[in-house]
């Protein structure tokens, strides 16, 4: 839907929706839309449109992809962006107005410039998510819930496989479509003899400033170094000295109770 | 995968054929339309993708419906749910091959996309069955299993389901 706006856009509002699709992808891209750029120059046309297709792919949310939809996406993403991509959108509509090169210089480079120009505080706006390496675990615990291991929730799952086939024999009962991925998922993910030894070994993690996020994360990863888990959850990064070594030690443990396959 | 062992406090509506007899009958009943309810909805903005009941704590005291004669009870009842965090290390599948990412799958979870951008060294090569490769000939194809760090998510209503960002920026990340 983007491509035909963008395709027919001799109104000034079809090329305000390039330049915020332009500077969106800007903004979903980070830093390094450089290169991106500089790959459009050489394919002019259809890469644009591809683009576009693409970013529409991503959030079919925005379908509708008229600018505001698109804005709206973006207020939804991160104020502060949604801040500089205004700027970013004035000054893009205005260069190629005022100087008139949108026609004769075509499409494709006035929107990357445009949109490089005005994205470059937003840029610096988007680094840290290019750091990514450091994303914390964020966990927002329902009201009366509790975590649960894939291990933990595979056990429960598969006994409830096991009463599936005389359950299934009466037409009203519906398993829900995730039931089957869950538990597809979970096989595979499945390290341990059984959950409850896993648990009890990485419970000891607690005392020791761990929190339940990380000790699910952990027992979820199954990692086999101490490494792993640093460069996974680099939020354990900040107690290196305090949890180091429970965490070799509890690894040590976890190697024990794994299941042999 | 993070899951919740949920208690949640619902309505359910059992209509009068089903109340005939008393008791573990009515038990029956009224996880059975649990079951429906989450087949129904599939999922939630707060609790994530419905997975299973797991038990039935207590049932409420009854109001009878004046026209239809169903019965309205105000049940809890643990559940299994998983919901994306921001930050979670997940294993996926490969579904869909672009220029500029890919699109996994994980579990429940239908729409991951993995841009081009979070995906360190690895280049599109473009064929009949696109691959992205990188340096040391790590190869992502379709059906290869990825691990990923989930770098956001974003609830859809009008899908009920969740949308996910991924990036494999990071060591111990990629296939597996």
């Amino acid at each position: 839907m983007v491509e035909k706006g963008d395709k027919n856009f001799s109104s000034d509002k079809g090329k305000t929706a390039s330049k915020l699709a332009a500077s969106k992808e800007e903004s979903l891209k980070g830093k390094d839309s450089a290169p991106v750029n500089k790959t459009r120059h050489i394919q002019v046309d259809s890469s644009d449109s591809e683009y576009e297709g693409f970013v529409d792919e991503r959030s079919p949310a925005s379908a509708k992809a008229s600018g505001k939809a698109s804005s709206d996406l973006k207020s939804g993403k991160k104020k502060v962006s949604f801040e500089s991509l205004k700027t970013g959108r004035k000054t893009s509509f205005e260069t190629p107005a005022a100087k008139g090169d949108w026609g004769k210089g075509g499409k494709d480079f006035n929107a990357g410039k445009a949109g490089g120009k005005g994205s470059l505080p937003q840029a610096t706006a988007v680094k840290p998510r290019l750091t990514e390496i450091e994303l914390k675990l964020e966990l927002e615990l329902p009201k009366n819930a509790r975590l649960l291991m894939d291990c933990e929730a595979a056990e429960i799952l598969q006994e409830i496989e096991e009463h599936k086939t005389i359950l299934s024999e009466d037409p009203k009962v519906k398993f829900p479509e995730s039931f089957n991925k869950v538990l597809q998922y979970t096989k595979f993910g499945g390290h341990y003899i059984n959950s409850q030894s896993a648990r009890k070994v990485l419970e000891t993690l607690k005392i020791n400033g761990v929190n339940d996020g990380e000790i699910c994360m952990i027992g979820n990863i199954c990692p086999e170094t101490v490494e792993e888990v640093y460069a996974l959850l680099p939020s354990l990064k900040a107690n290196k000295h305090k949890n180091e070594g429970p965490i070799r030690e509890v690894l040590a443990s976890l190697a024990k109770v794994k299941s042999s396959k | 995968m993070v899951f919740f062992e949920v208690e949640m406090q619902w309505n359910v509506l059992i209509s009068p054929n089903e109340l005939d007899a008393k008791g573990l009958l009515l038990q029956k009943a009224i996880i059975v339309h649990l079951m429906e309810e989450f087949a129904n909805r599939k999922a939630s903005k707060e609790h994530g993708y419905y997975v299973a009941v797991t038990s039935l704590n207590s049932v409420g005291e009854g109001k009878v419906r004046g026209l239809t004669g169903d019965v309205l009870f105000p049940v809890t009842f643990s559940c299994i749910t998983q919901k994306p965090a921001k930050g979670e290390i997940l294993q996926g599948s490969v579904e869909k091959i672009l220029k500029h990412g890919i699109f996994l799958k994980s579990g429940p979870m239908e729409s991951i996309f993995l841009p081009e951008k979070t995906m360190k060294d690895y280049r599109y090569v473009a064929g009949e069955n696109p691959v992205f490769l990188n340096d040391k000939h790590s190869k992502l194809e379709k059906d290869t299993i990825v691990r990923f760090k989930v770098l956001g998510f974003k609830w859809l209503e009008y899908d009920r389901q969740f949308q996910l960002l991924a990036t494999l920026a990071g060591d111990f990340l990629g296939p597996i």
